[in-house]
């Protein structure tokens, strides 16, 4: 009974652990780690929607760089198409909290899928996802006020 | 991350340090090696960017650091020299590119320097990013012992094309925010992806190109930081390596009338000084036919050009002649060669008066005179006279002498209402300093062209072909834009850009911005872009735009130019998958029997058959093929391959297949697509189409026969479909490859075709998406299922390969092939949308074929899969297909290596079901069909068809009947159908029960689930309780 009680606190603790490494909730000035090189940092203006802190939150999202770089590099690698999946599962989950404009974040999340599920020889696909992702910062833009590179 | 950053930095800045310390501690050591110095007419500067030193007639520029430099050298410089160290393949290739003033590392340049001044600066150079980025990836690219000049230019090219995506990345990047950054980074990728994919080493094996290409992609995209780092911190760099210049005094010895101190040059930044000589006889007072006294003309055309002229232009100007002195003398210098005071000057011109002969070899002589006491040996001589020389000596032959005594000078020589004979000697003039010569009829035309003369007009012609022929993998389809840059005026354009820009993004080319420096007066210079459209430009124009712009010029300047992008696809220019030996059959359903197209084959639009078979489908019309072999049909379902289509009372298509077969039709190979009504493609497509609110969109729920269903439960089973397609796969393969048809021409391939998008993938119009009475969310649902659903298909062709052994390959880019531009919101769509349905009065028949037809190809969508379809048939995967091809034998199940059985089926008691074996052969012999009639022998209820017989003259049928191990044990009924005398169906149903078959499906299902599960809950103990299962210490 006590090695069962220690192993559920050790799980406890450890899944405390693994929650507090999540970013904070942003202050006015909060930074998060640049996602695209040699660009914008990720911070939410005070007062902006709650959409736009989840998005700059959404570490799915922040790991799409890096998971598009190593696709790029093994087309087909199944744990980057699921970091492309999640990014797209993330944006459906931020999008169905708005009322407008949701579309785009669908579309975002629908591209990713596609590039997941095509990888970058599949140049519509890459045209898609580049696209969606520019109509969506230009759609959050004006709410969210992300830095600009 | 940011660790790694600041590192990357970091070691940039310390590469850079290093890079451009070197100068300045070699200086000392720079004459040293290079030449022996003379320091009488300047000398190196100690802050001079580059190993330079000058010996008195020739400048000695050497790079010693690791980035190509550009020089620019003015004044009396001669045609450069160049030696080379670096023969590598990032040198080879940048050499490739067009940058005449480019010194590469390694590389030393002499340029000669004549009597007069000089001076040298160092700019970038426009290779930067292509020579970084060929040295990130040189390594991985060995240069073969031969054709290596082509190896150089596929190199070049594919880095051309890498360094225009740093370019484009870098551009992307300014003002956008994390989410547009995100997309920046997507093109980039993809881009480099292409590039690298795209160059065509023939020098390099597909399997081994495919790994370099991982290892560079590798390399680009590890380096990219760096690369848009010194790429996007220009200023620092470049800073460093501009600042200094180097220059060279003029050598007074040579040229006593010149004041050592005070030696005017022409600066860097400046421009040509120009002397006016007008000429001011008695002629000039008469009237210019316009009823103006020609020297008032003249005179006002002149004040305009002081008011017009550039300030920073020096102008001095000189009236001949001089009466005060004598009718044929030099004249007078109404104001010396110096920086524009447009008061006095102007002053000065309004005292002018004409009297006197015309002596214009000596003014001429004074002219040039006028230019050096300014301190200058070139410049610009605008002549202007209306009349002949009437003096002493040969205007001609004193240009003649002036152009040999060292003054270089640009001669725009006006005729102003002059004679036959004066304007052949101006003429003459113009041509001895290779000149111009204009006419001007009256004081108008005067001041028009000393207007013109007064700045520079800078023109642009483009020569370009109309067309080009989009390439897939060989060389060609490049389109070469020519640009040819005048400066018509008459001063010297500065700094001069031009570049190429495509309306539409599309396609990359190397260096679109070219530096022209200065362009002289009335002077020319082509340049050349290269660039080659990808074959998904195929069918639409691409239009471009040069500009041109320079520091000095009132505007702009732009031409455009379209070229049209042709494809490639005739058949003849198909690969070698689709030119085997014989003819093309195409199988399967509606996308592949030309559903959407009309026309459609006779008995092919009736009640018992909608077939829809047309010519218009894909391959069809270029592979010239018989009615014969278009075997799809609309609706078929994987059933059908192997069994009679249960509405249509047609045969299998496997058994038409070896119908064609059996007539000694040679197969080259089969095209076909399969699987989308199984998943009920049809039927969403219907529901979304129908539904006109958002919240009973086919993205919410489902409409079907049997009741709604939830979208997610639609996708997901598409998976079940994977099963089906591979035993059809099987199936096909088996009445094809048979030993008999292997022996005869080898194995034929299956090559199965996505299916293609008809909707928009993302980019869309609302008003497209209400006319299609789709909502967003329908569309992306649609869009998936598609996706979902060639993903399926893919993954069974590749299970049909590797675990059945079928000869069998899927063509990918068939499913984008309508994108982006024919989609059904696009001007020329290539599918067929509902319009068809919702037409006015539409009904019955009409609005049934319109529901058939919808969101399938029509005829530009056909030949758009032909295209992608031979693309493919070119590319990598069509290469390996045929390599494949040559491992593949015949069907495994043999008939000789089937067993024999005694048992004659058609001589069973009726009332006993006898036991069949799968790979079994056994007899049939029956009596009583029409003589020489088909017979078909079906196994059911999971049709199969058996065998296709005929029987003799007398109507017996004798033949065998192979039943294959694969079929699931159980029930059956063996149906034999045929004919009787007079052709009177004859059906004989045989009930069978067959053993030694394969596990029904639901069986093999519940027998993987429960491993399934059983390995499942081994793991998930496993990974509950570690530390218990290892005994962790607590």
């Amino acid at each position: 009974m006590i090695r069962v009680l220690l192993i559920g606190a050790c799980l406890g603790l450890t899944l405390g652990a693994c929650a507090s490494s999540e970013p904070r909730e942003p202050d006015a000035q909060a930074r998060y780690e640049a996602v695209v090189p040699g660009g914008a940092k990720v911070s939410v203006l005070p007062g902006s929607p709650e959409y736009c802190t989840a998005l700059a939150r959404s570490r799915p999202l922040r790991e799409v760089g890096a998971a598009m770089d190593a696709l790029a590099l093994s087309p087909g690698s199944a744990p980057e198409e699921l970091r492309l999946r999640r990014a797209a599962d993330a944006l459906r989950e931020i999008g169905g909290r708005i009322k407008q404009r949701s579309e785009d974040f669908t579309t975002a999340a629908t591209t990713l899928g596609q590039l997941a599920d095509r990888g970058f020889t599949d140049r519509a696909a890459v045209t898609a996802v580049s696209t969606s992702l520019s109509i969506l910062g230009k759609t959050v833009q004006g709410a969210c006020g992300f830095p600009v590179g | 991350m940011r660790i790694s950053r600041r590192l990357i930095v970091a070691l940039v800045a310390l590469t850079l340090a290093l890079a451009l310390a070197a100068p300045a501690v070699a200086d000392a050591a720079s004459a040293g090696g290079l030449c022996d110095e003379d320091t009488q007419r300047g000398s190196t500067p100690s802050d001079f960017a580059l190993d330079a030193c000058f010996d008195g007639e020739t400048m000695h520029i050497r790079n010693q650091i690791k980035f190509p430099i550009a020089y620019e050298g003015t004044g009396d410089v001669g045609v450069a020299k160049r030696t080379s160290t670096d023969f590598g393949l990032t040198a080879m290739a940048t050499r490739t590119q067009d940058e005449p003033r480019r010194i590469l590392p390694g590389d030393t340049v002499h340029i000669p320097v004549g009597a007069g001044s000089a001076r040298f600066l160092l700019r970038g150079s426009n290779s930067t990013t292509f020579y970084f980025v060929a040295k990130v990836i040189e390594t991985y690219f060995p240069v073969p012992t031969k054709n290596a000049k082509e190896f150089y230019d596929a190199f070049a090219g594919m880095v051309s094309e890498l360094s225009a995506g740093f370019d484009q990345y870098r551009d992307c990047l300014v003002g956008a925010s994390f989410l547009d950054q995100l997309g920046c980074r997507a093109t980039f990728l993809g881009d480099a992806t292409f590039a690298v994919s795209r160059a065509g080493f023939k020098t390099i094996s597909a399997i081994e190109l495919k790994e370099i290409a991982k290892k560079a992609l590798g390399a680009i995209i590890g380096s990219y930081e760096l690369a848009s780092w010194v790429d996007g911190q220009p200023k620092q760099v470049l800073d460093v390596i501009k600042s200094p210049t180097l220059k060279l005094a003029q050598l007074s010895a040579a040229t006593t009338t010149i004041t050592p101190v005070a030696v005017p040059t022409a600066d860097a930044g400046g421009a040509a000084p120009v002397i006016l000589v007008l000429d001011t006889s008695t002629s000039m007072t008469e009237d210019d036919g316009n009823g103006r006294v020609k020297i008032e003309g003249a005179k006002s055309a002149l004040l305009d050009f002081v008011r017009g002229v550039e300030s920073q232009t020096p102008i001095g100007l000189r009236t001949y002649p001089d009466p005060t002195v004598d009718n044929c003398s030099a004249g007078a210098l109404q104001f010396p060669v110096a920086a524009r005071d447009p008061g006095s000057m102007a002053a000065r011109i309004r005292t002018i008066t004409a009297e006197g002969d015309t002596p214009t070899s000596a003014a001429m002589l004074a002219a040039a005179d006028d230019l050096r006491d300014g301190g200058y040996t070139s410049g610009t001589m605008i002549l202007v006279s209306d009349g002949e020389s009437n003096c002493e000596s040969t205007p001609c032959e004193t240009a003649k002498e002036i152009e040999a005594s060292g003054i270089t000078l640009q001669t725009i020589a006006i005729g102003f209402q002059i004679s036959e004979k004066g304007q052949e000697e101006l003429e003459c003039i113009a041509e001895a300093f290779d000149g111009v010569y204009v006419d001007a009829d009256d004081n108008e035309r005067l001041a028009e062209v000393l207007d013109r003369v007064s700045r520079p007009i800078v023109d642009l012609g483009l020569d370009y072909p109309d067309e080009v022929t989009a390439e897939v993998g060989d060389d060609g389809g490049y389109v070469t834009v020519k640009a040819t840059i005048t400066n018509s005026g008459g001063q010297e354009a500065r700094n001069v850009k031009a570049r190429l820009r495509f309306d539409d993004g599309a396609p990359g080319v190397a260096a679109p911005v070219r530096a022209l420096g200065n362009l002289g007066a009335q002077q020319s210079r082509v340049v050349e872009w290269r660039f080659r459209p990808s074959v998904l430009l195929v069918d639409k124009v691409v239009r471009f735009t040069v500009l041109l712009r320079s520091e000095n010029s009132e505007s702009d300047t732009d031409a455009t130019g379209a070229v049209r992008v042709r494809d490639t696809t005739g058949a003849g220019e198909a690969g070698p998958i689709l030119k085997r030996s014989g003819r093309l059959v195409i199988l399967g359903d509606s996308y592949s029997s030309g559903e959407g197209s009309h026309d459609y084959l006779a008995g092919t639009d009736e009640g018992n058959n909608r077939c829809h078979r047309s010519r218009h489908t894909y391959l069809f019309d270029a592979f010239k093929l018989p009615d014969e072999n278009l075997l799809a049909c609309s609706g078929a379902v994987t059933r059908d391959i192997a069994s009679s289509h249960d509405g249509y009372r047609i045969k299998s298509q496997s058994a038409q297949l070896v119908a064609r077969l059996s007539a000694d039709e040679r197969i080259a190979a089969v095209a076909m697509s399969l699987g989308g009504n199984d998943v009920g493609f049809g039927t969403l497509a219907a529901a979304c189409i129908t539904t006109t609110k958002p919240a009973d969109g086919c993205d919410k729920q489902i409409s079907t026969e049997t009741g709604p269903r939830s979208p997610e439960d639609f996708l997901a089973a598409i998976a079940d479909v994977t099963q089906q397609l591979n035993d059809a796969y099987v199936e096909i393969h088996s009445a094809l490859n048979s030993e008999d048809n292997v022996r005869r021409q080898g194995v034929t391939p299956i090559m199965v075709v996505g299916y293609p998008l008809v909707t928009p993938q993302s980019k869309y119009r609302r008003s497209c998406l209400n006319a299609l009475t789709l909502s967003a969310g329908e569309l992306a649902y649609l869009v998936q299922f598609i996706h979902t659903l060639n993903g399926h298909v893919e993954a069974a062709v590749a299970q049909a390969r590797s675990q059945s052994g079928v000869p069998v390959y899927y063509v990918e880019n068939t499913e984008s092939a309508f994108q982006p531009d024919h989609s059904l919101c696009d001007r020329e769509p290539y599918g067929v949308g509902p319009t068809g349905i919702r037409a006015p009065g539409a009904g019955g028949d009409p609005i049934r074929r319109a529901v058939q037809e919808l969101f399938h190809p029509n005829r530009d969508g056909y030949k758009a899969l032909t295209r992608a379809i031979i693309r493919w048939s070119l590319g990598p995967e069509a290469k390996a297909a045929m390599a494949d091809l040559k491992t593949r034998t015949a069907v495994e199940d043999k008939p000789l290596e089937w067993n024999s059985s005694d048992v004659d089926l058609g001589q069973i008691d009726s009332g006993f079901r006898p036991q069949l074996q799968g790979g079994t052969s056994y007899p049939l012999t029956l009596s009583g069909f029409a003589p020489n009639a088909q017979v078909v022998v079906e196994l059911h209820s999971r049709a199969v068809t058996l065998a296709i017989a005929q029987s003799d003259g007398t109507g017996r049928l004798r033949t065998s009947v192979p039943v294959p191990r694969h079929l699931p044990s159980g029930k059956h009924t063996l149906k034999i159908a045929g004919a009787v005398p007079g052709g009177r169906p004859k059906l004989i149903v045989i009930p069978v029960e067959l053993a030694g078959g394969s596990k029904p499906l639901g069986v093999r299902v519940m027998l993987f689930g429960a491993i399934g599960c059983w390995l499942l809950a081994v793991a998930g103990l496993a990974v509950a309780f570690p530390r218990r299962l290892h005994g962790a210490p607590e």
